[in-house]
Formats: structure tokens, sequence, C-alpha cells
């Protein structure tokens, strides 16, 4: 079993299997010969965050080897257990994110990047700026010009 | 305001520091994600924000981390290197060991620590092109290689070598340092060098690779074995005998094949195994070949294993041994066939003690001379296998040398040659009695007959002696069993086709007809009311071109007694045959009589001949001899031969009568140990005759297959060079046997004369073939 110690010092203890999910926690259980007793403090993860990442890895701990991706890459979520379980707040979904760099698990990442990318498809540039909360600092002339060169994207 | 990655690096640094020093102690999990989270803070921005928030976001970030962490190492591994300075030899080896084995240890943790690094900034530096920036790990073995490894391994190598010669004299030495140290030059991998010798480590124009370990190690290392073995050998060659030689080699390819597998690379296996059989076996090849016919002279088979063992390494170096192998061989062979030549065993059997000069030439023992040629070959094949591994090239020797022996040896000078005794064995195996009780027994002795039949040149010679035994044993009615004489027969089609057979088959057809012919032939007596209750009669029909057998030589009387038998057979045969002539070979037949005035009542077993001879006494006591030939119309020379076994069988006595006439008298005290009486003996002088006639005939007949082949040839291709004509003629032939050159000129002329074939105009060496 490993011990895990969130940034707000919450404990959690998860099998072996489920921990080996992420790059990081394999190559320092195999690397460090401390005690099983000790957690592992993980200061970039909090809590409620850390909850949903052990949620995704046990549910994916029997997956078997996914053979790399040919062909041009899609956003399309295949699984709907996937599906369901990115039905998360915005602010959520960017700690997620994190955390899967963080923690270095390849497929939670891609999964965080794909939902982001549905989002933004299909919107236009104003709905965009409000949903991300950014603010337009271009001036009216450098819009236009943009708008110019990427008239191409427009079309459909 | 301090730059925040300073302080940073400074934390990091200190800690790795401390890590690596006290290597063995670990890390524990609070400190090891202390370090990640800093590593990844750092290049995910969030250290650098407070004071660069104007950067550009496309950038990653991580140059600066990465030439700190070298310049760290870098500094870190001079270090190391000074203090090596201080050890010498095996300590020096061990203080390499020592610090190799703690850095790369650290180095496989520290390379996850930065994983962050790893997977980001020096990711996207490597797939941008940039060849010098290297992963974490790979970069600390390029630092070792550069500030340790290259300014070490004159050091290393010599310390290495040095220890590698102690234990090639005996010594211990620690196996697990020196595996170690070497597996360092493998792991440090490739160096890329720049052709164009700028001396810039990082990243070069015209680059080429070579493995650390082949040139650091390997090359050296392989020089070193040879100039070690080039002296030992030369010494020990000097003063110990050669195949003490031979062991010491063996013995030293085995302990260098155990050093691979000991501590060395799987790759030198080859090149220092070539190098060693060079040096141990190449540069002495010839005192140990020249040991080779003593070896063998003496049986020393596991010697000459060991010969074999060493020289197979060496390509070509079989050659001159399967020479004299085959050498060998054929004088084992010829000596073993004198031995039987000079002790013909005398034929076992109730026949006069007196031999003629001729007899005792002719009688070598086939089966003698058989299993000798047959021991040679077997104790041969033994050594091929126990020895040689099998080599096909000895068998192939071992098969010409057996070729030359059977064919031309001490034997085949006389009369009787190897294809004759062949026949001759066959015969005595395959005759009722052979005195062998299992099949299975003279199954195996056909089958070595066979092997030693592959080996015949002139195949027609025992073809015509085995066709004539078989004949013999047919109408004799003396072969053993059907099954035996047909599996040697298919064994012989196997090998020489079935046109080689045809005839064989072809008088066991015969055979069987006459059975049928003989029911027939009952049948028709019954219903014609011919024949005597007294009289059996068997009689076989045998195709005359089939057959090796020849009308008889005399005239002959056939008494009263058989007269009906045999006229009213020609005539049942020839109502069903009218077209067929038949000739009658009394001189094959025979037949029994009973007897009535002895004490006992004898069954004589008898010859047609005898047959008339005694049926003749009937009426009288004693013939003279002009009288029996007069009554039994046989010539002298047949008369006189029957008349000798039944005065030796003492049924006659010989007396002379008043004009000094041979006269034959009825001897009334005959007596025999047993009821059956066998006179129907093969007479000596006319079995000689017998076989010189098959002799006489096999020179005809191979003038016939001379003259078919040349005819043959000479219709396909028209018109041929003497040469060339010659070549295919013997190429055709050699199933059969081997023509002799004159014998195919004298045949040419023959067909010249007979004008198949002419002399081309102009060309004295050419011929044409005359439709």
């Amino acid at each position: 079993m490993v011990k895990l110690t969130s940034s707000d010092g919450q404990e959690f203890t998860i099998s072996k299997e489920v921990a080996y999910q992420s790059v990081l926690l394999k190559n320092m259980i195999e690397d460090v010969l401390d005690s099983e007793e000790n957690p592992i403090p993980l200061p970039n993860v909090s809590g409620p965050i850390l909850v949903k990442v052990i949620e995704y890895a046990t549910h994916h701990k029997d997956d078997p080897v996914k053979p790399p991706v040919e062909g041009p890459r899609t956003s399309e979520i295949v699984d709907e257990w996937d599906k369901e379980f990115m039905n998360i707040d915005q602010g959520s979904l960017y700690e997620l994110i994190l955390a899967a760099n963080y923690l270095d698990i390849k497929d939670l990442l891609d999964l965080g990047c794909k939902t982001v990318a549905n989002m933004i498809k299909g919107k236009k540039v104003e709905e965009l700026r409000k949903l991300f909360n950014i603010q337009n600092d271009f001036t009216p002339e450098e819009e236009e010009q943009i708008k110019k060169e990427n008239a191409w994207c427009e079309e459909h | 305001m301090e730059d925040p990655f300073n302080s940073l690096w400074k934390g990091l640094k200190d800690n790795i520091e401390h890590f690596m020093d006290n290597v063995s102690q670990g890390i524990n999990f609070q400190k090891y994600m202390k370090l990640y989270t800093d590593v990844y803070n750092y290049c995910t921005g969030a250290t650098q924000s407070f004071i660069d928030s104007k950067r550009d976001t496309t950038q990653l970030i991580g140059g600066k981390m990465y030439n700190e962490l070298k310049l760290f190492l870098e500094k870190r591994l001079e270090g190391i290197y000074n203090n090596s300075k201080e050890h010498n030899d095996e300590n020096l080896l061990k203080y390499y060991s020592d610090q190799w084995h703690d850095y790369t240890m650290a180095m496989k943790t520290i390379n996850h620590i930065f994983e962050y690094l790893n997977r980001n900034w020096i990711k996207r530096e490597v797939s941008e092109g940039r060849t010098y920036i290297y992963d974490v790990y790979n970069l600390s073995l390029i630092i070792w290689k550069e500030k340790v490894f290259f300014n070490m391994k004159d050091l290393l190598i010599k310390c290495l070598l040095h220890l590698i010669e102690k234990q090639r004299h005996g010594e211990q030495i620690p196996e697990e340092l020196v595996k170690n140290v070497i597996d360092s030059y493998t792991l440090l991998g490739e160096e890329k060098v720049d052709e164009n010798n700028s001396k810039n480590p990082d990243i070069p124009k015209g680059v080429s690779s070579f493995k650390i370990y082949e040139i650091y190690y390997e090359k050296p290392f392989i020089e070193a074995t040879e100039k070690f073995y080039l002296y030992e050998s030369q010494k020990f060659i000097n003063e110990n005998s050669i195949v003490d030689y031979m062991k010491k080699a063996k013995s030293r390819l085995e302990e260098e094949n155990q050093r691979v597998d000991k501590y060395l690379n799987e790759s030198s296996r080859i090149p220092l195994l070539k190098a060693c059989k060079d040096v141990l076996i190449k540069n002495h090849l010839e005192p140990i070949q020249d040991e080779f016919t003593e070896l063998l002279q003496q049986d020393r088979v596991e010697d000459l294993e060991l010969l074999y063992y060493l020289l197979k390494y060496i390509p070509n170096s079989f050659d001159p041994l399967c020479e004299k192998f085959e050498e060998y061989v054929k004088q084992q062979g010829l000596a073993s066939i004198e031995k039987v030549a000079q002790n013909p065993v005398s034929k076992s059997g109730s026949s006069t003690p007196v031999s003629s000069k001729r007899e005792a030439k002719e009688s070598v023992n086939p089966q003698a001379y058989a299993e000798a040629i047959l021991a040679v070959r077997k104790k041969y094949i033994k050594l091929i296998q126990d020895s040689f591994n099998n080599d096909s090239k000895f068998v192939a020797s071992m098969d010409k040398a057996c070729r030359e022996f059977i064919n031309k040896n001490k034997i085949c000078n006389q009369k009787v040659k190897s294809p004759e005794l062949l026949a001759r064995y066959c015969d005595s195996l395959l005759k009722k009695s052979n005195k062998i009780a299992e099949s299975n027994e003279i199954e195996e002795r056909l089958k070595d007959i066979i092997t030693i039949f592959q080996y015949i040149e002139d195949k027609d010679v025992f073809q015509k002696f085995y066709t004539k035994m078989l004949a013999k044993r047919l109408v004799v009615g003396t072969s053993a069993s059907e099954d035996l004489e047909e599996s040697m027969i298919s064994k012989l089609k196997e090998i020489c086709g079935s046109e080689y057979t045809l005839k064989l088959q072809k008088m066991f057809q015969d055979m069987n007809l006459s059975k049928d012919l003989n029911e027939n032939y009952s049948n028709f007596k019954s219903k014609n009311d011919i024949g005597s209750a007294s009289q059996d009669f068997y009689i076989m029909v045998l195709s005359t071109n089939c057959w090796p057998l020849h009308p008889p030589s005399s005239p002959f009387t056939f008494p009263t007694e058989l007269e009906k038998q045999i006229k009213s057979f020609q005539v049942f045969y020839q109502k069903n045959h009218s077209g067929r002539k038949l000739t009658w070979l009394f001189n094959l037949c025979k037949g029994e009589l009973k007897t009535n005035f002895y004490d006992k009542k004898y069954i004589f077993q008898v010859s047609v001949y005898q047959m008339a001879i005694l049926l003749s006494y009937n009426k009288g006591d004693s013939y003279t001899l002009s009288e029996l030939q007069e009554l039994t119309g046989l010539n002298q020379d047949v008369i006189l031969g029957q008349l000798n076994i039944l005065c030796k069988a003492k049924v006659f006595l010989l007396k002379s009568s008043s004009t000094g006439e041979k006269t034959y008298v009825y001897n009334p005290n005959f007596k025999f140990k047993k009821i059956r009486v066998p006179l129907n003996l093969t007479v000596r002088s006319e079995q000689h005759a017998e076989n010189e006639e098959t002799r006489k005939a096999i020179e005809s007949d191979r003038s016939f297959l001379i003259q078919a082949a040349i005819v043959r040839i000479m219709k396909t291709r028209k018109t041929l060079k003497h040469v060339a004509l010659m070549d295919e003629v013997i190429s055709q032939l050699k199933n059969r046997f081997k023509p002799c050159v004159a014998d195919i000129k004298k045949n040419i002329d023959y067909l010249l004369d007979k004008e198949y074939i002419e002399r081309k105009e102009g060309e004295k060496d050419t011929y044409n073939y005359l439709a």
C-alpha cells in the first residue's frame, strides 16, 4: 500500500497498482527505500482533486497497455465513463489537468485536454472570451488584421 | 532582487550533492518530492513568474537548470578523477568501480527527480535537432566519459590486462571487480567523433561513432591475448608431444570461452576465439596434421577426436587429412583382404580331400572375404562417428577408399573377383543349407552384402553370377525362402533400377507358372489315364532368354521307364502352346529311386543320367563303360563323371574286364547311414567349366553393351569426337561396369567394320553415324 498526503494535509491510502498509474509515483517508489508507513507528500495537489485522480486511477488500473494512436488525433472521448467523469466545473477541470501533468498520468492529461478542446470547438471568439474570462487586449485595427489573416478558418 | 532561480538551484544542488555523497543511505519520500516539485515549479514557470511576467510563453523553461546541472556534474567528476591519482593497480580498479557504482546508482534517481525537465525542455530541444542535449541520465554518462573515463582509460586497461594475465597463469583474481569495470565500458556505449577533428565534444559535423568497449577494451585485450599465446604455444610445443599440445590448446580454448561468460561482452566471443584459434592452431597446423596418420595407426580414437575438434575451426585444414585417411583405409582394406587370400578356408563338406592347385586358388571363402571388407568399413565408419562428428568429407574419403580396395585387391588379380565372391556369398545365405536359423540374421547379412555391392564397379558380373546361382537354387529347389529372395531382389532393384532385376523377377514368374502347369498336367493325365502310380512327375517350363541354362552337352537316351511321361507331357504342352519349342535339359533333371535289393530299402537321390545308368542294373549286375554308354547314349566325359560318384559311394565296384576295359559291378554290400542316399552331386570339373563359361559370357555381354551404347550415342549425336564418345560410353555404363578404354576402341573398330559408323573425312578422330 502507498500513503499519500495532499497539499491540505489529507491522507489517502491506495494500492501500488493504483499508484503506478502515475509515472512520478512509480519512479519514486522504485527509487526510494523509504518505509511504506511514511506518507508521500504531494504539495501541488489538493485533497478534492486527489480524490478525483484516485478515482480515475482506480477505474483504469486494469486497463491493457494502449497501442500508440495512428493517424490524426481527435478530441473525441470514446469511453462513456470518462465522459461522465469529466463532467465537472471548470475550476476543478483545470486543477485536474495540472495534477495529471504534475503526477505524470498521461491518459488523464490527454482526457483533460480533450475536454477543454471540446469546449472550444464551434464557439465564436466572443463566446470563448467569456467562457475563459479573457480580456480583449487587441486594438480594433489589430483585430481586423488577424481576422483577415485567419479568414480561411471561418469558412465553415 | 535576487533571481529566485539562484536560491532554488542552491537548495536543489545542496540536496543532490548530499544524496550523491551518501547514496547507500538513499533518500526519503519527503525530500524526493520536494526536489521533484522544485524542478516542476521551475519548469512550469511558477518560480519565475514573480519577476518575469512578460516572458514569451511559447518558450519552455529549463535551459538554465540544465546548464547548472551539467556544470555541477562536471565539477564533481573532476574531483573524482583527481582523487583517483592516489590509487594503483587493483586498488585503482576498485576505486573506479566503487565510484562508478555510486554515481550510476545516484544518477538513476536524480534522472527521475529531473523527469519534468526531461519530459519538457529537454524533449523539445532534442526534437528541434539539438543533438548535444541529452536527458539527464545520458548527460551524466557523457560527463563521466569525458571527465573520468578518458582520463583513466590507459591506466584502467593496463590494470585489467595485468589481472587477466595473472589469471591465465593460474592465479586467483577478483573476477567480479573485473566484470564491473568492463561493464562500465559497455554502458558508456558509443562515442561520437567529429571526423573533421574539431576538438569540440558538443556537436560535430561529420560524425562517426564507435563503441567504447570495442576500442578501449576489446582491441587491446585481444592483442594482449595473441601475444600471450604466441609465446606460450611456441614454448609448449617445443617441450611437449603434439598430443599434449593439442590437449593444452583445447583447454585454453575452453578457458577463453568461459572468460567470455564470466566477465566479457558476448560480442567478444567470436573475435577472441578466432584470435586464439589462429595463434594456437593455425600457427601450428602442420605438426598437428602430421600427427594424424600415427594416431590412426594406433587407433587413438579420443586423440583423433581432439585433433578433429581443433582443426574444424581452420578452413580447409581437413583436405590433406582426408587424403591421408583415404589412403590409410585403403591400405587397411587391402591388408585385410590379403589375409583372407592367404588363408583360404577349405570348403567344409564331404568332397574329396584331394584338391587340385586350381581349386586352392579359387577357394577364397566368400563369407570371410565379405566379412573382411565389412569389418574394415565398419571400423572406420565408427571412427568417423566417434572422432570426426560424422563429417561428410571423411565419409566421402572412406567411400572412395572402399571402392578402391573392393574393386582392386589381391584377390581381384585372380580369376574370381569381388562381384563373383559376393554373389557366391549371397548364394550360400539363400540356400537351405545356410545353417542360420534366424531369417533376421540372414536379412542383416544381405544388407551387408548390399553395402559392399554399392562399391562394386562391375555390377554386371555380379548380376551374371547371381542369376546363374538363383537359377540353380530354383531349379534344384535349394532356395531357403521366397521372402528372402524377394527382399534381396528388391534391394538390388533399388540400387540398379528395374532393368537390372527384370530377368530375376521373370524367373520367379516362370516358377509360379510351372506350378499351375503341373496341376493342369496331372488333371490332363488322370483324364487321359496316362502315367503310372509308382511315378511322381514334376516339370518346370522356363523361358530360354531369361534363364542362364544350357542344353545338355551330351546326347541322352532316356530310360524307357520315363518315356511315357515325357511323351505325354510333350503332347499336353504342344496342345496348349503349339508354337513353342521345348528343349529338355536332362543335365538338370533329377529323381529318386527306391531300392529293393539291399538289407535296407534305400532311396537313391540321383540325376536323370544316374537314373538311366542305375535302371540298366535292373537287368544285369555288371556293365562295361562302353555298354553303359550305348545304353544311355551319354558321351564319355559326362558318363565318367556320373560313374565316378557312384563308385565313390560304393554303389558300384570298379573292375577291369579281361580286355582291360573299365567294368562297373553292382555292389550287393552297399551300406549307408541314412535311408536317403544323396548321389546327385555336382561334378567338380563341370562346376569349373560352368564358372569359366560364365566369365566368358560376361566378356561377350560387355561387348554387346558397349556396342549398344556406342550406337545409341552416335544415333543421337550423329557426329562425335573420339574422346567425347569415350566419355559418354563410360558414363552410360558406369552403373553396370567400368569399361576399359581398349575394349571400347575394339568395339568402335568392330562397328566401323560393320559400317554402323564411319570416320569423318579429313578428320581422324571424329565419327559419323550411318543410318
